[in-house]
């Protein structure tokens, strides 16, 4: 079997060198993305870092209202919302700005439009052949207005869309709200929406956790600080209370496997599941411990049915080194893909007759 | 063996049958995607039959554990989960077996029917 995962799995063990970290900042429309990046430009901490300004519409204005960026240093790509018409846009973007002569570019962060879905630019950073081999996806940031992020989230899906490719949340505009306390059923709905997203509060933290985690140098392939040893991979899901209507068919959930999964079991049943079901993901995420590797765990990552390919940590991040999948869907539940990994894992996890 | 039971086996085979010819086209979801390769469902009667196996031969049911170890001694017939469901649905099946394969059989075929877009996914 050749599915999408395999596919993908067959092409990690191709050697490539090091790779400029491209992070993408998503948000529904106003909920404050080019204010939190004109923030973080303004860091020293963050000098070499180029941006590309992905918005919908003829013209555009927020790559104007990055004062905080190098004109030179800020690309406008247009008319984002459409799959095709995005990818030679990015490709052709991104290349421009790695090719450019003088002082080598140490990391993208891309805007997205806040009526975009992030997925096409998630899948043109992971899938291009090119880009692939030039760039890899950093992190991606999202942010969430506290006054009208519920509403946002229960009206447009884009906005829900947004949220699940999020491993990183950033709420916004908290000095706006009459009652600093009332986050209280958004931070609950963006638990049990993302839950393997990190939240952060703009009003209580301070921008140096971004800083981090964008300030990534050149890396070569192997671990990954933005989804490994500091990562948040998995964040225990509380118990899920009723969300919002409009989300009833949402659901986020967490596979837990005790022993190791053989790679090729693991990678069929994947390929099965985003060949049959993929419309469905919304985001998937996983730190897998590999039957014949257990002692370096698998890293992998998927934003609707596609994946961005898997890596290999040098070690695993913490003490539990049992496998953690972490699902966001959308009408395909918990039952289905456990009962099935069961069926596709467990046979080659034991020695076969010979 | 309960009336109940045997009409569940018939409808397990008939579920099995229609599902085994079922194709999957992977990677054909997407035009970003890889593909061109389908396979049929009926290529999982195998891994279906085996985690039973597995399954069983752990479990702590001495009847169902010597059932499966039986069957792996004497070695799996063609078609080995039709035929398990076929006795089942026969009476043919003991009754320690029945009670445990038939809801797991169940379980497991649902949930390739919802993975293959065939309801109940949710």
């Amino acid at each position: 079997m050749s599915g999408h995962f395999s596919a993908l799995l067959q092409a990690q063990s191709q050697p490539s060198g090091p790779r400029v970290p491209v992070s993408v900042l998503t948000g529904f429309l106003g909920s404050g993305k080019t204010t939190l990046l004109n923030r973080l430009l303004s860091s020293a901490d963050l000098a070499g870092t180029a941006v590309i300004v992905n918005e919908f519409g003829e013209t555009g204005l927020d790559h104007e209202l990055l004062t905080a960026a190098s004109a030179d240093d800020v690309v406008l790509l247009p008319n984002g919302c459409l799959c095709c018409a995005v990818r030679g846009d990015l490709v052709k973007a991104l290349s421009t700005l790695l090719d450019r002569p003088g002082q080598a570019i140490e990391r993208v962060v891309i805007e997205t439009s806040g009526l975009a879905e992030p997925g096409p630019i998630l899948r043109t950073l992971m899938l291009d052949p090119l880009l692939s081999q030039r760039c890899r996806l950093g992190t991606v940031l999202c942010t969430v207005d506290a006054v009208l992020g519920l509403q946002s989230l229960e009206r447009h899906p884009e906005a829900l869309a947004q949220l699940a490719a999020a491993d990183e949340v950033w709420l916004t505009k908290l000095d706006l709200l009459v009652d600093p306390g009332a986050t209280g059923p958004l931070l609950q709905c963006l638990a049990q929406l993302n839950p393997a997203a990190r939240v952060r509060q703009a009003g209580r933290a301070g921008l140096a956790p971004l800083l981090e985690i964008l300030r990534q140098r050149l890396l070569s392939p192997g671990p990954d600080p933005a989804s490994s040893e500091q990562a948040h991979f998995y964040h225990p899901v509380g118990t899920p209370d009723e969300l919002p209507s409009h989300l009833a068919d949402v659901q986020s959930f967490v596979l837990v496997r005790h022993e190791p999964l053989d790679l090729e079991g693991f990678a069929q049943w994947l390929d099965l599941v985003v060949a049959s079901q993929g419309e469905k993901l919304l985001r998937f995420k996983g730190l897998v411990q590999i039957a014949q590797s257990p002692d370096t765990p698998m890293v992998v990552h998927a934003v609707q049915h596609l994946f961005h390919p898997p890596e290999t940590l040098s070690a695993w991040p913490s003490e539990d080194h049992r496998t953690r999948l972490v699902f966001i869907t959308r009408g395909l539940g918990r039952e289905v893909l456990e009962s099935t990994l069961d069926v596709m894992a467990r046979r080659r996890s034991r020695p076969r007759p010979v | 063996m309960a009336e109940e039971q045997l009409m569940q086996a018939a409808r397990l085979v008939s579920l099995w049958s229609e599902l085994s010819i079922r194709h999957v086209a992977l990677g054909m979801s997407c035009g970003c995607g890889a593909g061109g390769i389908s396979l049929r469902l009926e290529d999982f009667e195998l891994d279906i039959v085996d985690y039973l196996e597995d399954a069983a031969l752990r479990s702590d049911l001495p009847a169902v554990a010597a059932y499966f170890r039986s069957q792996q001694t004497a070695g799996w017939p063609p078609s080995p989960l039709l035929v398990l469901l076929q006795q089942a649905s026969e009476g043919e099946l003991p009754a320690p077996v029945c009670d445990w394969v038939l809801p797991r059989v169940e379980k497991t075929l649902t949930s390739f029917k919802a993975l293959h877009g065939g309801g109940a996914g949710a």
